[in-house]
């Protein structure tokens, strides 16, 4: 397995633009390689700001973050974009394909920005498309499902086709943003079986997000974002 | 990129397809009035070649020029046949061609004139005019006619047929010369001018039923004038030169003629000067034209802003995985680039298709003539011009699109 930290927050101050107060003051959190971890949050605490600065999307001052061995400060947009597109997955709540391409088209959608993962896919063994079909049906997808265009799919379907896509060409972390919040209970627990052994099968990184603190017993390690976070601008 | 835009455009197709009619209908229009535009001005250039003056009574050029040669309109002035012996002996006429009009028949102009019409009269590219069947009527033949393409086949004319001229150039006339019936000698081949509407006549002829010209095979010596003229008067004569630059010093000296007022006109000059006149009305049927395109775009600008919103979803998954806020830009632009290019594309092929479909008509109907020709350098420059505004429209959306993908980032607003 990948050894290293995969995710460092150090001394995160966070306030958008206007707010006089701070919406994040994280003193350290560290998540390394491998890892699976819960991170738990009652919504309008900070968790989607959290995500979007790990990500790369929003910018945090120097030294802050730091993913995979890099301070996002330091790269520019289109690095941080490019540093999203290979070795991040995202996984939305809901609403995560694109409805007019197929299943797996919209796996392999994944590689399209990501060269990083290009060259990965290619020491495997299988065209981009077998293996896009290969993981899918790892993923409890049939190929006659994973052809159909997305918007035909069952919600389940389409959080199972989100996590393909998040893990298509190995990325080092998946984060997955309440994906199981629009899941009834037995699709969840399911979903989240599915998820951890793709991940272990890679060892790779989950930051799963929630608001749902029942979750909790499936991790190896779960986070209160209300213990951690010491921003007095949220109400807890 | 484009197959993407593509995609999306196939995920929305009902407004897509209306965008592209709307943009595909205005680019018709425009090149529809531009083709109008260009090509009758070349058919009216091309009624006329290798006439150099042009001589009426006194009158303004464009009606000497459009009642002499398109048959449009009528002269309310003739001139005398003393003038027209006086013209033929000026120096340099290479040939002249008397023309006398006011009859009709069925509606289509009678000519009334003389052989030298069919050796001397080019149209277009110096053609002369052609016989499909029969043969030009003869000095001596004052009953013999030769009919336009158009007329012997919405007639029903042939060779030896018999028709009767009536007086005035309306379809309905109140008085008929049927006393006096004419026999096809000829018909003409197609020119795509005012030829092929007309019917010609000997002057003779003409004479005849106006009872200015009396036979003399028929009605014996009556007559000691020997050189009787077959009419007494013309409404124009069609003048070649030997020498081309003669001709402004001879219109000069046709204008300045003692014996009674005359005009001369170069055909070419009072073209242009009618184009002229007619300029502003094109130049607003033009900015007519432009406004529909520019609002066929909006309609696109319209479009495409709305669908930002219940497109934020599909934004924040490209930006989820790593297409920066440019892709989103660019994928913009290719959707407006893709819908103005198809739009155009199906305004052209709208175009060819009502040209080839619907020229016959539009020919039998208003004599105008619109070829399928391919797409000339001002048309292409115009079809070039709709996309590119497309593009730079669609700047807007996708600038928009662009602050969404950095302000949203990945939280998906619904």
């Amino acid at each position: 397995m990948t050894q290293g930290t995969c995710i460092e927050l150090r001394q995160l101050a966070f306030q958008w633009p206007g707010a006089s107060t701070p919406l994040l003051q994280i003193p350290h959190l560290q998540i390394e390689r491998g890892e699976r971890v819960l991170l738990r949050g009652a919504s309008g605490s900070g968790k989607s700001t959290l995500l979007s600065l790990i990500a790369g999307v929003h910018q945090a001052k120097p030294n802050q973050v730091q993913v995979l061995g890099q301070d996002l400060a330091k790269l520019s947009q289109r690095q941080r974009d490019r540093l999203r597109a290979n070795e991040i997955g995202y996984i939305f709540q809901q609403f995560n394909l694109l409805p007019y391409l197929s299943a797996v088209q919209n796996v392999m959608l994944a590689a399209k920005f990501a060269p990083a993962r290009v060259q990965r896919l290619a020491k495997a063994t299988g065209t981009p498309r077998e293996l896009a079909l290969q993981l899918l049906q790892q993923l409890g997808l049939s190929e006659q499902d994973s052809l159909r265009p997305a918007h035909q799919l069952s919600v389940g379907q389409q959080q199972r086709v989100a996590a393909a896509r998040a893990l298509f060409g190995h990325p080092a972390l998946i984060i997955a943003d309440e994906p199981t919040s629009a899941l009834d209970s037995d699709h969840r627990d399911n979903f989240i079986e599915v998820l951890f052994d793709a991940c272990q099968a890679h060892g790779t990184t989950l930051l799963f997000v929630t608001h749902d603190g029942s979750l909790a017993h499936h991790f190896e390690r779960a986070i209160e974002l209300g213990e951690i976070n010491q921003a007095t601008g949220v109400q807890q | 990129m484009i197959r993407l835009a593509f995609a999306s455009l196939m995920n929305r197709k009902t407004s897509a397809w209306l965008t592209l009619l709307a943009i595909a209908v205005s680019t018709l229009l425009l090149l529809g009035v531009e083709r109008v535009r260009t090509q009758t001005q070349e058919n009216f250039a091309n009624t006329i070649s290798g006439t150099d003056l042009i001589v009426g009574p006194r009158t303004g050029s464009t009606q000497l020029l459009l009642s002499s040669v398109f048959h449009i309109g009528a002269m309310t002035n003739a001139i005398r046949w003393e003038s027209y012996e006086y013209l033929q002996k000026l120096p340099g006429v290479a040939w002249h061609i008397p023309i006398a009009l006011g009859d009709s028949f069925a509606g289509y102009p009678v000519v009334a004139t003389t052989p030298a019409y069919f050796d001397h009269f080019r149209y277009a590219n110096q053609q002369p005019l052609k016989l499909l069947q029969g043969a030009w009527f003869s000095e001596d033949d004052p009953i013999g006619a030769v009919v336009g393409a158009e007329v012997a086949q919405r007639m029903n004319l042939t060779v030896g047929a018999e028709l009767t001229i009536s007086h005035g150039a309306g379809g309905i006339s109140f008085s008929d010369h049927d006393t006096h019936a004419f026999v096809v000698r000829g018909v003409l081949a197609a020119t795509a001018t005012p030829a092929d509407q007309a019917i010609y006549i000997p002057l003779a002829g003409l004479g005849l039923v106006h009872g200015e010209f009396i036979d003399d095979a028929s009605h014996g010596h009556e007559h000691e004038h020997a050189h009787e003229p077959p009419v007494y008067s013309l409404s124009a004569v069609l003048i070649g030169l030997t020498n081309k630059p003669l001709a402004l010093r001879l219109q000069r000296q046709i204008n300045t003629y003692g014996g009674e007022p005359l005009t001369a006109i170069m055909p070419g000059l009072a073209l242009t000067e009618l184009w002229r006149t007619l300029n502003l009305f094109e130049k607003a049927l033009f900015a007519v034209s432009t406004l529909v395109v520019a609002t066929g775009l909006l309609g696109m600008l319209t479009t495409l802003l709305a669908s930002l919103r219940e497109r934020r979803r599909e934004m924040a998954v490209l930006r989820a995985i790593g297409a920066g806020p440019l892709t989103i830009f660019g994928l913009l632009v290719s959707e407006a680039f893709l819908l103005t290019l198809a739009g155009v594309g199906l305004g052209i092929g709208l175009l060819f298709l009502i040209v080839h479909l619907g020229s016959n008509l539009l020919l039998e109907h208003t004599g105008m003539l619109l070829r399928a020709t391919p797409l000339t350098t001002a048309e292409l420059t115009l079809t070039g011009a709709i996309v590119v505004a497309g593009v730079l429209l669609s700047l807007i959306p996708a600038w928009r699109a662009y602050r969404n993908a950095l302000a949203d980032g990945l939280t998906i607003r619904l």
